[in-house]
C-alpha cells in the first residue's frame, strides 16, 4: 500500500523507513543541512535541518526523522528560518567567519575571486574551499547578515605533520561527516570526536599521527569536509578549476572513476565524483598524486633525435623528421631484428596500434614487462621500440636502434636514438580495459605540454610514413570502431599495489608519495612487519 | 658564508610569524623603512620583508613573515636555530623622516611589523603619533604592547568590530578627518597594496595630506636590474627596491600593481605549490618517541 505524507502543503508519497528529509529532497522541496548526506547515515549535528510537524512538539530534525503515514510538515515557516538563523549564527562565531559581515566583502569577492594562497584560514578570501563552502550557500539562502554572538577564533594548532593532509580545525563545525565518512561507510575509525564540551574536537586516539592512527589516507574525510577544514596539501590554493572532467584512473586496472579539476590547462586537483565520494575507497596514489605526477618539469616536450656534433646529445626536432628519421632506420633491419615493448599502462587504442604494428613489422610477440624484455634480447634483436625506459636497455648486447616513446626522462642511463614525447591519461581521451574485460572511458582533461602527442597518433604516423596498411585513422573514434571489429588483446592487469606509471616510479615524481612510503615502511619496520609490503 | 641563525621564532597571530635572526652586519647599518632579500634555500625565490627592529649591540634583525606561497611556507616550517640560505641587505632607500608635527601611522595585516621601525623613529623625531592598527579580528592583532610603548594614540580596527572600531584604516581616517576635524600633518602606511591604495584615495580627495606607503611588490635582486619591481609613479617607471620602497601614495599607479604586477606570476606561484613536500614531522615525532621507549 503506498503510504502519504504532506509536506508543504504538497502530497507527497514514500516508503517506509526512509526520514523526513530524503522524502522532501526526492519531492524536489528543499531542506537546509550542514552534516547529512546522502551516503552517510544521519547523526543530525548540525540542527539545521529542523521541521515543523503539525500537533508535534518542537522543531525535530527531519534528517533522523523517520516518516509516518498522514504527517504534516513544514519546512520553511518564518519561526523556522528564524531558529535557522540563529543556529547558523552560532555555528558561525565558532568558524572564522570575519568576511562574511566585513563590508568590503563585494569589492573583496572581486579583487579575491580566485586562487589564493595562506597557511592557514584566517577568513573567507584566503579560502581555498570559498567556491564550495556549504556554510557560505547557508549564509546566502538564510539572508544572514550579521553575527550576533563574538567570534571566537580557537586558535588550534594547524596540523600538517602528515603526508597529504593538512587538517585546520579551527575551521571544523564538528558536522562529524569525516569521522562518518572512515568509521561508519569505509570501516577504519582512524578519527574520531574527541574531548568533550567546548573542547571537542575530531582527532585520533591518543592524539597520535594520522600516520599511525589506522588511516588509508583516502581522503574521504576531504571529500565530505563542508568547510575548507580538511585540504590535501598540493591540491589547494587553485581556486574555482576552469574545468571539471569525470574520467578514469589508470595507475592500476581498477578502474576507478574520478573528477579531474583543471586550472591554467594543469591537472590540480583529482577527487572521487560527489556521488562516490563516500561509497568507494580509494587509494593514495589516484587521490593524491596524479597532479604532481602529470605535472613535472621534466615532462618530455618535444621529439629528439641523437646526433653526434661534438659529443653525442639530443637535439629537438619537427615529429615529420624524426619519423621519416625513424622510417628509414626500421627499413634497414629484418622483422626478426626488431622487437616492441609495451606498457600495460597505456590506452587500448595505443596498444591495438602497436601489436598491429608489431605484426607488420617484427616476427616477435609484443612483450608488457622486463621479464619479456629479457626474452626478447636473449634471441637477439637489434632494435627496440620501447614505450617506456627500464634500467635493462644498457643490458641488450646487440642494441643497434632504440626508440625510446615516454612522458619523463629516463631515471636511467639514457641511451635512445630517438625519443618520442607522448601524452599521460589526462591529456588524452581513450578507453582502457581494467579488471574482468571491462571497458573504462578515458576523457581528455588538459593539453599535453609541447608536442607531445597521444601513443596511438605516433604510431599511426609513423606506420604511415614507412607505407604500411591500415594504420589510417582520422579520429580515436574511427579506431575504437576498428578494435570493436577485431579480437581482443590480452593486455596484463597493472596490480593496485604498483607504484609505477610508464616505467616512471611515482615516488620519483610525487615528494609527497616518497615521504609516506618511507614513513609508512619505517613503522611497518617496527610493528615487525616486511618492510616492503606498503598496504594502500 | 656566514650563517643566518634563527635565534627566536614565533607565530604570534595565525599565519603571522615573528622571526629573530642573527644577521650582525644588517643589524649594525640598517635605517627604518628599509628592507632585506631573504632566501630559504639554495632553490628557493628571494622575497623582500621589511625590518621591523634590529639591534646593533646583540646583532639581531627582527621580521614578520605572513605564511602565503611556497617561500613563505618553508619559513613557517623553520624552527629556532635553522639557518637561512642567504639575507641580503639592508637595501632600499631609507623612509622619509623629519619632524612634522601630528603623524598617523597605520599598519594592516603583515604591515603592523614594517611600520614598527618608522613609528619608533618619528617618535624619536619628537612627533605626535597616532597608531591606527587593523586587523581582521581581534586575535590577529599582533605587536600591540611595543606599539602602546611608543605612541601618544592607538586606535584598533578589526573588519568584525571585535576590537575597537569595526572597519579599515580609512573609515578611521575619514573620521578623524571630516568629522573630527583633526589635523593631520602626515601619515605613514603599510600593509597590503588594496589598502594603501584606498587610503591614498582618501587623503587625496581630503585636501591632499601628504600619505607615504611602502609597496608591497614582486622583487628578484633587489638592487634594480631585474625590473620584477617595477611600477608607475608620477608617469615614470620606478624600481620599489631602489628608488623605493617608500614613495608618495598618491602619485603610484596602484591599480597597476595590483591588478597587473603583483598577480603576474600567480600560475606559477600557486603550481610551485602542487608538489611541495615538507619534512614528515609526524615520522619524525614517532621515532623520537619510540627511541625513548627504547632507551628507558
Amino acid at each position: 500500500m503506498t503510504k502519504w505524507m504532506n509536506i508543504n502543503g504538497k502530497r507527497v508519497v514514500f516508503e517506509e523507513g526512509e526520514t523526513v528529509l530524503e522524502v522532501a529532497t526526492k519531492a524536489g522541496i528543499y531542506i537546509p543541512t550542514l552534516c547529512a548526506r546522502p551516503d552517510l547515515p544521519s547523526i543530525g549535528a548540525c540542527r539545521l535541518c529542523i521541521v515543523d510537524i503539525e500537533g508535534g512538539r518542537g522543531y525535530p530534525n527531519s534528517c533522523t526523522l523517520p516518516a509516518r503515514e498522514g504527517m504534516v510538515v513544514r519546512t520553511a515557516t518564518p519561526d523556522l528560518q528564524a531558529v535557522r538563523r540563529n543556529i547558523l549564527q552560532l555555528i558561525l562565531a565558532e568558524h572564522p567567519s570575519y568576511c562574511l559581515v566585513c563590508k568590503e566583502q563585494n569589492d573583496c569577492a572581486k579583487l579575491r575571486h580566485g586562487e589564493y594562497k595562506a597557511g592557514r584560514v584566517i577568513g573567507c578570501y584566503t579560502c581555498s574551499h570559498k567556491e564550495l563552502c556549504e556554510i557560505r550557500k547557508l549564509v546566502e539562502y538564510l539572508r544572514v547578515k550579521e553575527i550576533r554572538f563574538p567570534i571566537l577564533y580557537k586558535d588550534l594548532p594547524l596540523e600538517r605533520d602528515d603526508p597529504f593532509l593538512v587538517r585546520d580545525y579551527n575551521l571544523c563545525i564538528l558536522c562529524a561527516r569525516c569521522i562518518r565518512a572512515c568509521q561508519d561507510v569505509l570501516g577504519y575509525s582512524a578519527i574520531s570526536l574527541t574531548k568533550r564540551g567546548h573542547d571537542t574536537k575530531v582527532g585520533t586516539l591518543l592524539e597520535v599521527s594520522h600516520l599511525e592512527s589506522g588511516c588509508v589516507f583516502c581522503g574521504h574525510c576531504i571529500d565530505v569536509c563542508p568547510t575548507g577544514a580538511l585540504t590535501a596539501r598540493g591540491s589547494s590554493w587553485f581556486g574555482t578549476p576552469d574545468r571539471s572532467v569525470t574520467t578514469t584512473c589508470v595507475l592500476c586496472s581498477h578502474g576507478c572513476q574520478m573528477v579531474a579539476d583543471a586550472r591554467w590547462n594543469k591537472v590540480v586537483n583529482v577527487h572521487p565524483p560527489y556521488e562516490l565520494s563516500a561509497r568507494r575507497e580509494y587509494c593514495v596514489k589516484g587521490r593524491f598524486c596524479i597532479p604532481a605526477l602529470m605535472n613535472g618539469r621534466e615532462r618530455l616536450k618535444y621529439p629528439t633525435i641523437k646526433r653526434k656534433i661534438i659529443q653525442e646529445e639530443h637535439f629537438p626536432v619537427s615529429w615529420d623528421e624524426v619519423f621519416t628519421y625513424t622510417a628509414e632506420k626500421l627499413k634497414q633491419y629484418k622483422p626478426e631484428e626488431i622487437g616492441i615493448l609495451i606498457s600495460p599502462s597505456l590506452l587500448d587504442e595505443a596498444i591495438f596500434l602497436l601489436s598491429r604494428f608489431a605484426k607488420k613489422i617484427s616476427n616477435h610477440n609484443i612483450v608488457y614487462d622486463d621479464e619479456g624484455l629479457k626474452d626478447l634480447a636473449s634471441r637477439g634483436i637489434k632494435v627496440l621500440f620501447a614505450t617506456y625506459s627500464t634500467k635493462l636497455f644498457t643490458e641488450i648486447k646487440d642494441l643497434d636502434f632504440l626508440i625510446l616513446q615516454d612522458i619523463y626522462e629516463s631515471p636511467y642511463p639514457n641511451i635512445a636514438d630517438v625519443i618520442f614525447p607522448t601524452t599521460t591519461f589526462t591529456e588524452e581521451s581513450g578507453t582502457k580495459t581494467g579488471d574482468d574485460f571491462i571497458k573504462y572511458e578515458i576523457n581528455k582533461v588538459v593539453d599535453p605540454p609541447g608536442d607531445a602527442l597521444p601513443s596511438w597518433m605516433i604510431v599511426s604516423r609513423l606506420a604511415q610514413i614507412m607505407g604500411l596498411e591500415g594504420f589510417s585513422f582520422d579520429s580515436v573514434i574511427n579506431l575504437q570502431d576498428e578494435i570493436s571489429r577485431n579480437d581482443p588483446i590480452n593486455v596484463p592487469l597493472v596490480p593496485k599495489e604498483s607504484f609505477e606509471y610508464m616505467g616512471i616510479p611515482i615516488s620519483n615524481k610525487v615528494s609527497e608519495l616518497e615521504l609516506y612510503l618511507d614513513a609508512k615502511r619505517v613503522l611497518n619496520k617496527s610493528k615487525g612487519e616486511s618492510m616492503l609490503d606498503v598496504r594502500i | 658564508m656566514s650563517e643566518f641563525r634563527i635565534v627566536e621564532k614565533e607565530e604570534c597571530v595565525p599565519n603571522i610569524h615573528k622571526l629573530v635572526v642573527s644577521v650582525p652586519k644588517i643589524a649594525q647599518k640598517t635605517q627604518p623603512g628599509q628592507f632585506i632579500l631573504v632566501m630559504v634555500d639554495e632553490k628557493s625565490e628571494r622575497i623582500p620583508l621589511t625590518l621591523a627592529d634590529w639591534d646593533p649591540d646583540t646583532g639581531t634583525i627582527v621580521f614578520f613573515v605572513q605564511e602565503l606561497g611556497l617561500s613563505t611556507t618553508k619559513m613557517a616550517y623553520m624552527e629556532v636555530s635553522d639557518s637561512f640560505y642567504s639575507i641580503v641587505g639592508p637595501l632600499g632607500e631609507p623612509a622619509h623622516l623629519k619632524k612634522f608635527g601630528s603623524v598617523v601611522v597605520a599598519g594592516g595585516c603583515f604591515g603592523l611589523g614594517g611600520i614598527y621601525s618608522i613609528a619608533k623613529e618619528l617618535k624619536g623625531l619628537g612627533n605626535h603619533i597616532i597608531s591606527i592598527l587593523e586587523a581582521k579580528n581581534e586575535s590577529l592583532l599582533y605587536y600591540e604592547e611595543e606599539f602602546q610603548e611608543i605612541s601618544d594614540e592607538i586606535i584598533f580596527v578589526t573588519s568584525d568590530g571585535s576590537r575597537g572600531i569595526k572597519g579599515h584604516v580609512y573609515d578611521v581616517l575619514e573620521d578623524m578627518i571630516s568629522i573630527q576635524k583633526r589635523k593631520i600633518d602626515h601619515i605613514k602606511v603599510i600593509g597590503c597594496n588594496v589598502m594603501m591604495s584606498k587610503v591614498a584615495k582618501l587623503t587625496k580627495e581630503l585636501g591632499n595630506i601628504p600619505t607615504y606607503a611602502t609597496v608591497s611588490s614582486i622583487m628578484v635582486d633587489g638592487t634594480g636590474m631585474c625590473g620584477a619591481c617595477r611600477l608607475t609613479y608620477d608617469g615614470k617607471t620606478r624600481f620599489a627596491c631602489v628608488d623605493g620602497p617608500e614613495f608618495d601614495a598618491h602619485k603610484v599607479d596602484w591599480d597597476e600593481l595590483i591588478g597587473v604586477r603583483n598577480t603576474a606570476y600567480i600560475r606559477e606561484e600557486s603550481l610551485s605549490l602542487q608538489n611541495f613536500s615538507p619534512q614528515c614531522r609526524s615520522l619524525t615525532k614517532f621515532l623520537e618517541k619510540n627511541s625513548e621507549k627504547e632507551s628507558v
